[in-house]
C-alpha cells in the first residue's frame, strides 16, 4: 500500500525520492501522523475509562440503595431470606456478592450464615472465577468461597493448591487452614517450597490456622530431614505459636543433632515457648556460640527462663560487641533484678554500655 | 559530516531512544497497574492487617526548620493503620521553633534510647519520647543534612525495617500496610518505593488528605502531570524489569540490616556528600547486592500514598530541579563502573545507562541540540527549515501523547482527581506544557548539569507554606 503521506506530497510536486532529505521529511510527516492518532487515541481511552467509572459509581450506588435496607431487614429477621433473593436479577449475581462480601469480614455466627444462604445459589458463578487468567480474580474468588462457600467448595480451593501462580497457592492454602480442614495440612506442607520468598512468620501463622489436630503431622515433617530447611522452620515457628508442648522432645533432638542454622534458630523459638525452664543446658551452650545469629537466639530464648545462677553468663554478654547480644543481656539482667549492675554502667559516661543500661532502666515499671 | 550536522543526530538519536523507553515504559505500566488494581481488591487491606504478617516498622522523618508542617505532619504520621510502628522525628538543628512546636504539641519527655548501629553523625542535643504517644520519638541533633539525620534514625531504629519519609509530607492512612506488602510476599525484597502526589490545592483534615483537588497555581497543575508520568508510568514501568533505581527520599521503606550492610546513607561523615541521598543509597543497594551475588528486589508499589507539598514559585521550582539533576548526576558518576558492566546485569546495560546517559546527561544533548537546529534553521534554507519545524512538531506532539497515556494510567487505576473538570484540565495542560514549561524544565535540569560540574554541594532553601496555606485546612 502506498504510503498517502507520500502520494499527496507527489501530487503537489514536493517530494522527489532522489533527495534525501524528502525522505527524512516523509517520516517525520508519518511519525506526526502517527503520533497525533496515538494522542487522540489515549485521550479518547482517558475520557472513556472516566465515563466506564463514573456509570460503574452509579451502577453500584444503585445496587446499594436496591439491597442495602434490604440486607439489614433480613439479618434483623424482619424479612425472610427468600424474598431477598428475588430482589437479585439475572446478570447480577457476582456484584451482589460484592455487595455481600464487606458485610461478611465483619460479621460472624449466624449473622453470616444468613449471609452465606444468601450467598449459596450465586457461588457457581464465582466458582467460575477460579479459572479466570488474572490470578486477582482467582484470589478474588478463593477469599469468598472460603467466606461463603465452605466445607462445600474445599475441593475446588484444595485444587488450587498447585496454581502457577505462588500468590493464589498461598491463599488457597490460607482459606482451607482457616477453616481447620486437617486433611488438607499435609498438601499444604509440601508446597511450603513453593512460597519460598514469602516471610516465615507469614507461612508459619498459616499453619497455625490448621488447628491442634494438625500438630502430629508438623512434628513429622518438622523431624524430617530430608524437607527444605525453610519448611521444617516454618513449621518450628508455627509449632511454637501454637504452644505445641508434645513436639518438646523433638525440639531437644534437633537442637543436639542438627547443624542448620536457621532450623537451630528456629528450635530456640520453639523451646521459648514450650520448654518451661526445662532442657536449658544446651541453650546454654549456644550462649557462647561463635555465630552471633544462634548466640542472640539462644540468649533471648533463655532470658524467659533463666535463673539467678545465670547472671554472670549475662553479664559477660553485656560486654559483647555486638549490641544486640548486649541489648538481649541488658534486658535478661534487668528481669532478674540485677538492676545494680546496670545502675553502675548507666554511671559510667565512658563505658561503651552506658546508654543501653541506661535505656533499660528507664524502661524499668516505675 | 559537518559537527553541527554530527550535533543533530546525536540529538535526535537521543530523542528517539528516550522517548522509545517512555513509551515501552508506559505500556508496561498500563498492564502492570490493570493487574495491580485487581489483585488489590482481591485482597483488601483488612485482610493484611488483621493477618498478624505484618512486621515492626520504624518511621524516621528528618525535620529542618519545619515549624509550618511538623505537628501536622507527625500526627498524620501517628494516625496511620499499621500494628506495630514508631515515629522517630529526627531534629536537623532547626533555626526555627520546630522541636518548640513538637514538645508543646506531643508532651515530651527526656528518654534513653538504644542505638542499634554506629553511622557517624552530628552530635546529639537531645533524645525525647513523647508522653502522650509513647510511640512517638524526637531526637534533637546538630544540623547535618538530611542524609546525616536518616543515618541517626537508622542508628536509634530497633525494628527490622525503617521508612524514610520527608517531614513535610503527609502519608494515607493505609500507606504502611501496602508499601509493606513486597516485604511479606517476597524475602528477598530490601526497599520499595512509594508514590509522592501533589497536596496543594486539596484540603487536609486532621492531619488526613479529604478533598483533593487539582492545585490552583499554574506550576504546581504542571508538575502534577510531572508526577503522573514519573510515578505512574516511568517507574511502575521500571520495576516490571526488576530495575528500580529511585526510590524518593519523601517516602520509601527499607531492610534496615540491608542498609547498615551497605553503608548507610551517604553524608560528608561517611566519606561523599551529596544532595540525591536517596537515588545514592538505591544505587548502592543495587550495587552491593549485585557484588555480593545476593538475591534481592527493590520494588515499587504505585499506591501507598505520600503526599507532598510542590513549589509555586520559579525560583524555588529551578532550585528543586537543578538540585534533582546534581544529585542523579552525583549519585550515578560515583558507581561509573556500573555503567554497561555486565557484572551488574539489567542494572548495568538498562536501568544504569538510561539515567546516567539519557536522564542525567540529557540536557547537555538537547541544548545542544536546540543550538544545533536553530543554526540550521538560519543557515540552512528553506528545506532545513520544514525539517527542523517538523521534528519540533513532531517532539510537541509525542510530549502529548505521552502525558495522555499517564492520564490513561491515573484513570485505569487509581482517579483520585474525581471531577471530569479536572481531567479537562489535565489535558489542556499536557498541550500547554510543550509551550515554555519543558524548556524551562530544561534549562533548570542543563543548569543542575552545570552546578555538578562546578562541584556545589548546597541543597537551596524550599519555602513552606504549610499545610494551612497553599492548602485549605479543615478541622
Amino acid at each position: 500500500m502506498k504510503d498517502p503521506v507520500r502520494s499527496w506530497l507527489e501530487h503537489f510536486g514536493a517530494f522527489n525520492p532522489a533527495l534525501p532529505q524528502h525522505w527524512v521529511l516523509l517520516m517525520l510527516t508519518d511519525s506526526i501522523l502517527l503520533l497525533t492518532l496515538m494522542t487522540i487515541i489515549f485521550a479518547l481511552m482517558a475520557i472513556i475509562l472516566r465515563l466506564q467509572f463514573n456509570r460503574r459509581e452509579r451502577y453500584w450506588q444503585m445496587l446499594n440503595s436496591k439491597w442495602d435496607k434490604d440486607i439489614l431487614d433480613v439479618l434483623s429477621g424482619d424479612r425472610d431470606i427468600d424474598d431477598f433473593r428475588m430482589l437479585v436479577e439475572s446478570g447480577q449475581q457476582l456484584d451482589f456478592i460484592r455487595f455481600l462480601a464487606p458485610f461478611a469480614y465483619r460479621l460472624r455466627g449466624s449473622d453470616l450464615d444468613i449471609l452465606s444462604q444468601l450467598a449459596q445459589p450465586h457461588l457457581s458463578h464465582v466458582e467460575q472465577r477460579l479459572q479466570h487468567k488474572s490470578p486477582g480474580v482467582r484470589i478474588w474468588a478463593i477469599n469468598i468461597l472460603g467466606l461463603f462457600g465452605m466445607p462445600a467448595k474445599e475441593d475446588a480451593i484444595a485444587a488450587l493448591l498447585t496454581d502457577r501462580s505462588p500468590a493464589v497457592a498461598m491463599f488457597a492454602a490460607s482459606t482451607l487452614l482457616s477453616h481447620q480442614r486437617t486433611r488438607f495440612v499435609v498438601p499444604v506442607i509440601e508446597q511450603i517450597h513453593r512460597f519460598n520468598k514469602w516471610n516465615i512468620h507469614a507461612l508459619a501463622d498459616l499453619l497455625v490456622r490448621s488447628g491442634p489436630k494438625a500438630i502430629p503431622m508438623m512434628i513429622n515433617f518438622y523431624l524430617d530431614v530430608r524437607q527444605p530447611a525453610r519448611t521444617r522452620v516454618v513449621i518450628a515457628e508455627a509449632l511454637g505459636r501454637c504452644n505445641a508442648y508434645s513436639a518438646l522432645n523433638s525440639a531437644m533432638l534437633v537442637l543436639g543433632s542438627d547443624t542448620n542454622r536457621d532450623v537451630l534458630v528456629a528450635t530456640m523459638h520453639l523451646l521459648g515457648h514450650i520448654s518451661q525452664g526445662r532442657h536449658t543446658d544446651s541453650i546454654r551452650m549456644l550462649c557462647n556460640s561463635p555465630d552471633e545469629v544462634l548466640k542472640i537466639t539462644a540468649l533471648r530464648t533463655l532470658r524467659a527462663m533463666a535463673v539467678q545462677s545465670d547472671v554472670p553468663l549475662f553479664r559477660k554478654a553485656l560486654d559483647d560487641k555486638n549490641s544486640w547480644v548486649a541489648r538481649q543481656a541488658a534486658m535478661a539482667l534487668r528481669d532478674l533484678g540485677d538492676v545494680a549492675h546496670l545502675q553502675a554502667l548507666a554511671a559510667r559516661d565512658d563505658h561503651p554500655r552506658c546508654m543501653l543500661a541506661r535505656q533499660i532502666l528507664a524502661e524499668l515499671p516505675s | 559530516m559537518t559537527p553541527i550536522e554530527i550535533l543533530s543526530f546525536l540529538t535526535i538519536g537521543y530523542f528517539v531512544v528516550l522517548n522509545l523507553v517512555y513509551f515501552i515504559t508506559s505500556i508496561i505500566a498500563f498492564s502492570r497497574l490493570r493487574e495491580f488494581s485487581t489483585t488489590l481488591d482481591a485482597y483488601p487491606d483488612s485482610l493484611l492487617l488483621s493477618s498478624g504478617f505484618l512486621p515492626p516498622i520504624t518511621i524516621i522523618a528528618p525535620a529542618y526548620n519545619e515549624e509550618a508542617t511538623c505537628v501536622e505532619s507527625t500526627h498524620s504520621l501517628l494516625a496511620l493503620e499499621y500494628p506495630e510502628y514508631e515515629v522517630l522525628v529526627v531534629n536537623d538543628g532547626s533555626k526555627d521553633s520546630t522541636l518548640a512546636r513538637m514538645q508543646e504539641a506531643f508532651d515530651l519527655k527526656p528518654a534513653p534510647r538504644m542505638t542499634s548501629s554506629s553511622f557517624p553523625t552530628a552530635g546529639i542535643r537531645g533524645i525525647y519520647q513523647s508522653r502522650r504517644t509513647p510511640n512517638l520519638w524526637v531526637i534533637d541533633k546538630e544540623n547535618g543534612g538530611k542524609a546525616d539525620s536518616l543515618n541517626t534514625g537508622i542508628n536509634y531504629t530497633l525494628s527490622p525495617l525503617f521508612c524514610a519519609v520527608d517531614a513535610d509530607s503527609l502519608l494515607e492512612k493505609s500507606a504502611l500496610t501496602r508499601i509493606v506488602r513486597p516485604f511479606i510476599e517476597n524475602s528477598e525484597t530490601v526497599a520499595v518505593g512509594g508514590i509522592i502526589r501533589i497536596i496543594n490545592g486539596s484540603t487536609v483534615q486532621d492531619g488526613v488528605v479529604s478533598n483533593i483537588r487539582m492545585p490552583p497555581n499554574l506550576l504546581a497543575r504542571f508538575q502534577v502531570l510531572e508526577y503522573f508520568r514519573a510515578f505512574l508510568a516511568g517507574r511502575m514501568g521500571w520495576e516490571a524489569f526488576n530495575c528500580t533505581f529511585i526510590i524518593s527520599g519523601a517516602f520509601g521503606l527499607f531492610h534496615r540490616q540491608t542498609v547498615v550492610d551497605a553503608g548507610g546513607y551517604s553524608t560528608k561523615r561517611t566519606g561523599f556528600e551529596t544532595v540525591g541521598e536517596d537515588i545514592e543509597l538505591v544505587v548502592r543497594l543495587h550495587r552491593v547486592c549485585l557484588e555480593q551475588k545476593r538475591p534481592y528486589r527493590i520494588s515499587y508499589v504505585p499506591d501507598p500514598v505520600a503526599w507532598t507539598e510542590c513549589p509555586e514559585s520559579l525560583k524555588v521550582l529551578h532550585r528543586q530541579r537543578s538540585r534533582w539533576q546534581r544529585g542523579l548526576l552525583e549519585s550515578t558518576t560515583r558507581h561509573l563502573g556500573m555503567l554497561l558492566n555486565p557484572r551488574y546485569g539489567r542494572i548495568g546495560w538498562l536501568a544504569f545507562p538510561y539515567y546516567f546517559i539519557l536522564e542525567g546527561l540529557g540536557p547537555i544533548l538537547e541544548f545542544a541540540g536546540f543550538l544545533a537546529f536553530f543554526w540550521l534553521l538560519f543557515t540552512g534554507g528553506p528545506g532545513s527549515f520544514l525539517l527542523t519545524f517538523c521534528f519540533f512538531l513532531s517532539a510537541f506532539v509525542l510530549g502529548m501523547a505521552l502525558s495522555f497515556l499517564a492520564i490513561s494510567l491515573e484513570e485505569i487505576s487509581f482517579k483520585r482527581y474525581p471531577n471530569f473538570s479536572d481531567l479537562s484540565q489535565l489535558f489542556l495542560l499536557s498541550v500547554l506544557e510543550c509551550f515554555g514549561y519543558r524548556q524551562l524544565n530544561a534549562w533548570w535540569r542543563l543548569h543542575g548539569v552545570y552546578t555538578f560540574l562546578r562541584g556545589k554541594k548546597e541543597w537551596g532553601k524550599m519555602d513552606r507554606k504549610g499545610f494551612g496555606a497553599g492548602i485549605k485546612k479543615q478541622g
